[in-house]
């Protein structure tokens, strides 16, 4: 699905994002995602690499380091701010579902 | 057991996956590829097992820097660049690792390369048929259909054109349908569709084959194999044995030795052009033989249309040519003060324009017309 703006984050983008609150280059995201996930999320070169020209495109990534052809991102202030806005959202989906569980709403 | 093999395996962009599929079918066989270059792979046998292939459209332009980060991140995941084409990157699985397919975001695959790739396939499919459509209208704007029937070799160029239009249709149609699946597959996260590989092969051996059919589509109708001269004795001794009517045959008696004679045709359309000059002018006479009846209509058709026609090349002003009854199929005659007539007839499968200072519709005449045309055979 064509995505114009980054203001729903599909579960790779937000890992991704997730895993560039530290210096990381694109191998180390993949392997970092899947050990974090337990393998639930892979993310495939093709597509990570796809992700971190849009992400560092739009400001929400840079690129903070560079070595034998690896490039290490790390998170900008405005990513910092999206995966923020993302997990707000996520909170209150859990939240909401909760409170449907508990009969809190009708 | 042969250890290397060679296979021809030409796929367009929007085979990727087909060629893919290809590639792990023969890798499962126990052949990983070595090298692919211009639709020409070589295989060497292998005892690995988990090899597999993926392959990958080769974005453009990009940067070279940019590439190698890609291919190190690649390289860093488990699939290293194999072969490397004008349109594909392929990846081969490194020993002992079991990588995940490169592209896992089918919508951002399809976004980013796929619209773009199916976008310019169908137009690649589409401008040729434009340009044959816009050749076509060029062409048929200047002479008639049925004067392809006058050659095999323009019969031969427009069957060329035909099967270029026809696989261009076909394969416009068919890119069409596949990027619709596709984007349906890409919107609901699905892995895409894989095209069938014979399928895949003949659309990529029909690329290779386009240019093949292009040439000669172009060339053929230019080879002459008609006779044509101007004022030979030549002329004068294939005449008398040709269904031609001559200035002598109407009763000439100085007949100048300024003559012009074509012969061309198939075993389709039979056509012989002749004129001859006296000293009081000259005799056109212009013989066809059909081989179908609708053919001999077309003709007749067309000569009506052409004697009446203000730009066409006469060798008299425009005329209209009135229906008549003089023994024939069909006739139709023109008659001017002077004497001059012109009298086109069709005669079964035959159809003949005599012009010049004669009187057609003296039965004397008209004997010796039907005699010199052959239509008494």
């Amino acid at each position: 699905m064509a995505r114009k703006k980054l203001d729903t984050l599909t579960e790779q983008m937000y890992y991704v994002l997730l895993s560039l609150t530290e210096d990381r280059h694109g191998y180390g995201i993949m392997q970092y995602v899947s050990a974090l996930t337990q393998e639930r999320v892979v993310i495939g070169a093709g597509t990570l690499y796809a992700l971190l020209a849009r992400f560092e495109k739009d400001g929400l990534i840079r690129l903070s380091a560079e070595e034998e052809n690896r490039k290490y991102y790390h998170l900008t202030s405005a990513g910092e701010q999206l995966l923020e806005n993302e997990y707000d959202r996520l909170r209150r989906q859990v939240a909401d579902r909760e409170r449907v569980l508990r009969g809190d709403f009708p | 057991m042969s250890q290397i093999t060679f296979s021809c395996l030409h796929f367009l962009a929007p085979d990727a996956k087909a060629l893919e599929a290809e590639l792990n079918r023969r890798a499962r066989s126990g052949w990983a590829l070595v090298w692919l270059h211009l639709g020409v792979a070589r295989f060497e046998r292998t005892e690995r097992s988990d090899l597999s292939y993926c392959v990958e459209l080769r974005p453009t332009p990009r940067v070279e820097e940019r590439d190698e980060a890609y291919l190190q991140l690649c390289d860093d995941a488990g699939w290293k660049l194999q072969a490397t084409t004008k349109t594909f990157y392929v990846f081969a699985s490194k020993p002992g690792t079991h990588p995940t397919p490169l592209q896992t975001d089918p919508a951002l695959d399809f976004e980013l390369h796929w619209s773009t790739v199916l976008r310019q396939a169908q137009r690649g499919a589409l401008s040729p048929l434009l340009v044959m459509l816009l050749l076509c209208l060029f062409f048929f704007s200047r002479v008639h259909l049925w004067q392809a029937f006058l050659s095999m070799w323009s019969l031969l160029s427009g069957l060329c054109l035909l099967l270029l239009a026809a696989g261009n249709l076909v394969y416009g149609l068919w890119l069409s349908r596949f990027r619709q699946r596709y984007r349906h597959y890409a919107q609901s996260d699905q892995s895409i569709p894989t095209p069938k590989v014979p399928a895949a092969r003949l659309r990529g051996l029909g690329a290779l084959l386009t240019p093949i059919l292009i040439l000669p589509s172009l060339l053929l109708p230019f080879i002459n194999t008609g006779y044509s001269q101007t004022s030979t004795a030549e002329n004068t001794r294939r005449m008398a044995s040709l269904p031609v009517v001559r200035a002598v045959d109407l009763g000439a008696t100085e007949v100048s030795g300024s003559n012009y004679l074509m012969v061309e045709g198939s075993p389709f359309l039979f056509h012989v052009d002749g004129l001859t000059f006296d000293s009081g002018g000259m005799v056109r006479s212009e013989f066809y033989r059909c081989r179908w009846p609708w053919l001999a209509e077309q003709v007749v058709t067309s000569l009506l249309a052409d004697e009446a026609q203000e730009d066409h090349p006469h060798l008299h002003p425009p005329i209209v040519l009135s229906p008549v009854q003089l023994g024939f199929d069909q006739a139709w005659l023109y008659q001017r003060e002077n004497g001059w007539q012109s009298l086109l007839v069709r005669e079964g499968n035959v159809v003949a324009l005599v012009e010049g200072y004669a009187d057609f519709t003296d039965p004397e005449i008209l004997g010796l017309v039907r005699t010199r045309l052959r239509l008494e055979e």
